[in-house]
């Protein structure tokens, strides 16, 4: 199980056209979208110091990653000097055999899980269940789509795309419970469930968001709750995280700190941020602590400055909320448990399969991820440079690519291009008329098509400006 | 075959290296520290208030433990889990009510309506709590029962967040910062408080 979805449509404009017919979805992506985005907007307000911020994190982020091996290193040394144990995993198929044998050592109780992307990438909670094992999810947005089986759809609203209805319905069915549709009812019911199971909770699992290297110390952001439990409550915690998610000093959080409340969720602050370090016998907490660091492919991106920039990433999810394909579709036409703008530039280097080389073409390059991205993550550039290696790769078709060198032979030469619009004049009367192109038409140029069919052309003139200019433009 | 850690590394250092020049030529920037000055602790008050939590000041010719036992009396609170903090302890008693004691079973920890512990900072940026794993047993005193109550003294409430994180000799295993009760808006973005964590948060300050 990778992170891509093989159940649905490997084509993103199929999985797209399903997504745009569903309507109830779309509405239901397009009002969280928008609530997250002024949201978001309100927090920025009177904010002079949010550029500044947001230079010395990406900065910051730089620095890092290009010295990343010091850092994992000093990481490492400092956490295992302070009593946690460090694992450290080649991909999903390691991590999850680490895991594993932690479960196995934790014996019966329940395991219960924070929400963590890395963990969805690496298909965690499919292998664990395939062993016999239970984990579950204790974010709610997280346990309701655990409930109905489906992939989380946005990076920190996973049920963004449901509406209440929707969960009122998977509660019935999953449940058993009366039927109610009000969002508080609906919590109260997870939280008096998933209590028994924190109750008697004996293996912890869970992410991180930032992992410091002068101390050891991982740091996790929620709002929930569910963290906490997840982490105070069992004999035993396990954290993965990717190698990416280092920073250099405990005197560097406030900065992310600031910086990722009001991105992701436009609040001040989250509820909760809990910070670890080591096991230490005479303070409260887990027997053992153990943090498994995740390469899973992460490790090829820092070759090149515009890849290596993609592991800037904090998992905001703004970029998502303000895409205008993201906000049309929603995260499961993407296939990928990243979705939006930030999946589309990562997901084709974590997975080698043509389902995730396609999706930097799912969008505009509008740019207006990159003016959300608190770490000032040049998410265009990044799409550019997936969508020519595609290219290079032979990845698209023989009629793009055919199309394209046609288009640049007829720019090159003032004579090619006039015997090009010359002979367009002649033959665009048969298919444009009043500009409308007619379905014979959209079927015979079949890949132009979809692209015809929402749009009107508008016909060539029937002279050019340089005509008219030659001949006297004002006698017309 | 190789270790994966041997691995991860060989691979990090092949990839920064086939990057060539640019290589390893950014500097640590210097830590970022805010230079906003004029939070205090009306801040905190107001802050963690906006964020939904309750805020008691104890004036100065009020006695700490009455207040509290007040406030634990407007809760009706009937089982009060306690952390170990001497001030607590001081602080409940004369209230009636079943005392759940730092070191009594977890299980007992689920049925208590009320969590008392202190704080060990207050942070007035954000209006939140710090509470410092080696000051005191409340990791999770202060998040399992249905209310938190923290006692926070004003003269630990410092202005930002970049004194609550300064670099520190003797860090504890946990911190946990917590500003107001939990919430969630998972369900169609409308805030819901009360998930997992304390349905409501009570700051006594003193």
């Amino acid at each position: 199980m990778s992170m891509l979805d093989h159940k649905s449509d490997p084509r993103f404009r199929e999985r797209a056209r399903i997504a745009l017919a569903n309507a109830p979805q779309r509405a239901a992506i397009a009002k969280a979208t928008a609530t997250i985005s002024e949201r978001r907007a309100d927090a920025l307000e009177d904010l002079p110091e949010w550029e500044a911020w947001r230079e010395r994190a990406r900065a910051i982020k730089e620095h890092v990653l290009e010295n990343l091996d010091r850092y994992l290193i000093q990481f490492e040394e400092r956490a295992t000097e302070r009593g946690a144990v460090v694992h450290w995993a080649r991909d999903g198929v390691e991590a999850t055999r680490i895991v594993m044998a932690l479960a196995e050592k934790a014996g019966s109780g329940a395991i219960v899980k924070a929400k963590s992307m890395v963990t969805e990438e690496i298909g965690l909670n499919h292998a664990l269940e395939a062993k016999g094992w239970e984990p579950l999810e204790t974010d709610l947005g997280e346990r309701i789509i655990q409930l109905d089986g489906q992939m989380p759809s946005h990076i920190i609203a996973p049920a963004l795309h449901l509406s209440r209805d929707d969960v009122a319905d998977i509660f019935v069915r999953e449940l058993g419970v009366e039927r109610t549709n009000d969002p508080d009812e609906l919590t109260a019911i997870i939280r008096r469930i998933l209590r028994e199971s924190f109750a008697r909770a004996s293996f912890g699992i869970s992410g991180a968001n930032f992992a410091i290297a002068e101390t050891g110390s991982i740091l996790l952001v929620e709002n929930e709750g569910n963290i906490r439990l997840s982490m105070g409550l069992p004999k035993i915690h396990v954290a993965l995280l990717g190698i990416e998610k280092i920073i250099p000093r405990q005197e560097d959080l406030p900065l992310f700190l600031r910086l990722l409340p009001r991105s992701a969720t436009g609040q001040r602050l989250t509820s909760y941020q809990t910070l670890l370090t080591g096991v230490k016998s005479d303070e409260e907490g887990p027997d053992e602590v153990h943090i498994v660091l995740v390469d899973n492919g992460r490790s090829a991106l820092l070759g090149h400055p515009t890849d290596r920039q993609t592991l800037g990433c904090i998992r905001c999810g703004a970029c998502l909320n303000v895409c205008p394909v993201y906000r049309a579709v929603g995260g499961h036409a993407y296939a990928s448990v990243y979705g939006g703008p930030i999946g589309a530039i990562l997901t084709p280097h974590l997975t080698p399969e043509k389902q995730g080389a396609e999706l930097p073409f799912a969008s505009s390059l509008c740019g207006a991820c990159r003016d959300v991205c608190p770490v000032k993550i040049d998410i265009p550039a990044s799409l550019l440079r997936l969508r020519a290696r595609a290219v290079e790769e032979g990845r698209r078709g023989a009629l793009e690519r055919y199309g394209f060198r046609s288009w640049a032979r007829a720019m090159e030469t003032r004579a090619r291009y006039e015997r090009a619009t010359k002979m367009l004049r002649r033959v665009q009367g048969v298919g444009l008329g009043d500009g409308v192109v007619p379905k014979i038409v959209q079927r015979s140029v079949k890949p132009l098509g979809a692209w015809l069919a929402g749009r009107a052309i508008r016909p060539l003139a029937p002279r050019s400006f340089r005509e008219l200019w030659k001949d006297g433009i004002s006698d017309d | 075959m190789t270790d994966a850690r041997t691995e991860i590394l060989a691979r990090v250092r092949a990839a920064l290296d086939a990057g060539g020049a640019e290589r390893r030529d950014v500097p640590l920037p210097d830590v970022f520290r805010t230079a906003e000055r004029s939070f205090d602790a009306t801040t905190f008050i107001e802050r963690a208030r906006a964020v939904g939590a309750t805020v008691t000041e104890v004036a100065p010719s009020e006695d700490v433990g009455e207040v509290l036992r007040g406030v634990l009396r407007d809760l009706g609170a009937q089982r009060v889990a306690i952390s170990d903090h001497a001030d607590v302890r001081a602080a409940v008693e004369g209230y009636e009510c079943e005392l759940v004691e730092p070191d009594a079973p977890r299980a007992e920890l689920f049925t208590c309506d009320v969590g008392v512990t202190t704080a060990q900072l207050g942070i007035a940026e954000t209006g939140t709590l710090a509470l410092r794993s080696n000051a005191e047993r409340h990791r999770l005193t202060s998040l399992v029962p249905e209310v938190h109550v923290a006692l926070l003294r004003r003269d630990t409430i410092v202005p930002t967040l970049d004194e609550a994180l300064a670099a520190d000799a003797d860090l504890p295993r946990c911190t946990s910062f917590i500003t107001g009760p939990s919430r969630t808006g998972d369900i169609e973005m409308e805030l819901v408080v009360g998930v997992h964590g304390p349905m409501a948060l009570h700051i006594v300050v003193y």
